[in-house]
């Protein structure tokens, strides 16, 4: 049996859906972040798969692949030393705690 | 390709230079003061540079398109630049070199991103452009407020790059390319149509167009005034010329009735949502910053509105109307970080800085759009081209809003120039900002950022009856 593109879309698809859901609903900001992942994960998946059904004699894909990897893992290490310096001035990392400003 | 084609790229190689400067500012003269002052020297030269580069090349095999819109936006990013790091050297207090070289990193992302004519360039210069931003907002670690929304910016705004990097994957499968010529989404049925909107979800965040607006209050409000005046204005012409780019490409692209209906629908209902919720939001402000987050909201909303009509006019009206904005409400801004952060702190402003009281109605009456001013130049070319196109019911709204922004920025006007110190309240809200202690020598350096005013100031007045020639620039790129 074959393995399509459309069986990778799909498994991609439900990955990005698993992760945004994470995203709207948790509350910690470490799960969002991981949830962020997750989706980033989800796009990596698409770009591999769409190179390797579509442009199959062209790297383009892949070389996507890699510059998405290297912005996501930047934005990961941007938003721990963002969540690291607000847990030492207000002793939380919950989303909904953080409602000093309004309007 | 020539060598010339490769110097169109000297600008940016004259930002890096400035960003390793402003990092290495410990072991190089004049310390901090010294890498903004260098920063916005390069900065000028740069805007100099992109103003007689050569356009209509593409370079390094395609993945960029140097145009006549990218090079006047590329232009007016770089002397934005410049204002905010002349400013920033004059009076900016505290440790700032690193927010020297990340505004700067941020610029030249900005500068990357309306000059990419691929997808994979596209998205890594929009994250250069806002990554920087994320850190500039929450700047100062002691400011708790500044933080909270940091990271609320942070959160939002990776979600949105993440859905418009997921729209893009299925862009790159439809075309079987990512290069900006082939966006031909038309013949993909809905699955090209959510590709684009996924895309757009992105550039809306990027420029705080609603329904994607929410973080752009708090972000501004928790940062210090003279960083809202940068993260406010330059990333914004970015991304309105790099939505005016895409439109085009791919609306010339993909040519079915149906997509391009559609499309144009999208951004109709962007544009209106925009004016409508920004307009009302702004109103019931107190908050210096509140107000001109909203006011962004509401700019976003004029600029979308020519996209809709895509021609040849109406995109050179954007791409001047963006930097007359920036201008403004960098400007605006940066005469209010000297004060506190409510419009109520303005209150005796001409009295203690006339000068600067005076600057700041002219940014505000620019940003209402009164006749002699560069706002009123820049939108009247944007109203008529949407008129021309046929869309009067959409500049209908947009005069509406304009009005209604006059409330908001004449309570500027009012508190600086009307209002009489009230002194007991005064005392007992004034705002108690830490600072983290000046690490250089306390030289006078104030003179650098009355001058940053006076150029801005000066641009604004003297811009407005230059727009013809500004859009002639664009239009017709031979000289």
């Amino acid at each position: 049996m074959q393995v399509g593109l459309e069986a990778f879309l799909l498994l991609s698809a439900a990955l990005f859906a698993i992760g945004l859901y994470g995203a709207i609903s948790k509350k910690s900001t470490i799960a969002i972040l991981m949830s962020l992942e997750i989706m980033s994960i989800a796009i990596s998946l698409n770009l591999v798969a769409i190179n390797r059904f579509v442009t199959p004699s062209e790297m383009t894909g892949w070389f996507f692949t890699v510059f998405t990897m290297v912005t996501s893992a930047a934005e990961v290490g941007i938003g721990l030393g963002m969540l690291i310096a607000i847990y030492r001035r207000a002793h939380t990392s919950e989303v909904s705690d953080l409602d000093e400003m309004k309007g | 390709m020539d060598i010339h084609g490769y110097l169109t790229f000297l600008p940016y190689a004259v930002l890096l230079v400035a960003v390793a400067w402003a990092l290495f500012a410990e072991r190089l003269p004049f310390g901090d003061k010294g890498a903004a002052g260098v920063g916005a020297l390069l900065s000028f030269v740069s805007a100099v540079i992109f103003v007689k580069a050569e356009i209509g090349a593409y370079l390094f095999g395609g993945k960029i398109l140097f145009t006549a819109d990218a090079r006047f936006a590329c232009a007016g990013i770089c002397l934005l630049t410049g204002i905010w790091l002349l400013w920033t050297a004059g009076r900016a207090q505290g440790r700032i070199r690193e927010a020297v070289a990340l505004g700067l990193l941020a610029s030249m992302g900005s500068c990357l991103m309306v000059s990419a004519s691929d997808l994979i360039v596209m998205v890594l210069g929009i994250e250069l452009a806002t990554m920087p931003a994320y850190v500039l907002i929450g700047y100062r670690r002691n400011r708790v407020n500044g933080l909270e929304g940091a990271i609320k910016y942070f959160l939002l705004s990776v979600l949105a790059s993440l859905l418009m990097i997921y729209g893009v994957t299925f862009m790159y499968g439809i075309a079987k390319s990512t290069s900006f010529g082939a966006l031909n989404m038309a013949n993909a049925g809905s699955l090209g149509l959510v590709a684009v909107l996924l895309l757009f979800v992105g550039i809306f965040a990027k420029i705080s167009a609603a329904p994607f607006h929410y973080w752009a209050p708090d972000a501004y409000e928790g940062a210090e005034s003279w960083i809202v005046a940068y993260v406010s204005s330059v990333p914004k012409i970015a991304g309105i010329v790099l939505a005016m780019r895409l439109v085009n490409f791919i609306a010339s692209a993909s040519k079915t009735a149906v997509f391009q209906d559609t499309f144009s629908t999208i951004l109709i209902i962007a544009a209106v949502a925009s004016m409508a919720l920004g307009s009302f939001a702004a109103l019931t402000q107190r908050n210096t910053k509140r107000v001109m987050a909203y006011s962004g909201v509401v700019n976003a909303g004029y600029m979308l509105m020519p996209l809709v009509v895509m021609s040849a006019s109406s995109v050179a009206s954007v791409a001047v109307y963006s930097v007359f904005y920036g201008l403004a409400s960098m400007g605006l801004l940066l005469v209010t970080a000297s004060e506190g952060g409510e419009i109520a702190d303005l209150v005796g402003l001409s009295k203690r800085r006339p000068a600067a009281a005076w600057a700041l109605a002219i940014f505000a009456l620019s940003m209402v759009g009164v006749p002699p001013m560069a706002g009123f130049f820049g939108k009247f070319y944007m109203f008529t081209s949407t008129v021309k196109g046929g869309h009067t019911w959409l500049v209908i709204v947009a005069t509406i809003a304009s009005i209604v922004s006059a409330f908001y920025y004449m309570r500027f006007v009012k508190a600086a120039f009307f209002d009489q110190p009230a002194e007991e309240i005064k005392q007992a809200e004034a705002p108690v900002v830490p600072v983290e202690p000046a690490i250089d020598e306390p030289v006078r350096t104030t003179f650098l950022a009355s001058t940053a005013l006076v150029i801005c100031t000066t641009l604004v007045v003297a811009l407005g009856p230059l727009s013809g020639f500004l859009l002639e620039w664009i239009l017709n790129p031979t000289w």
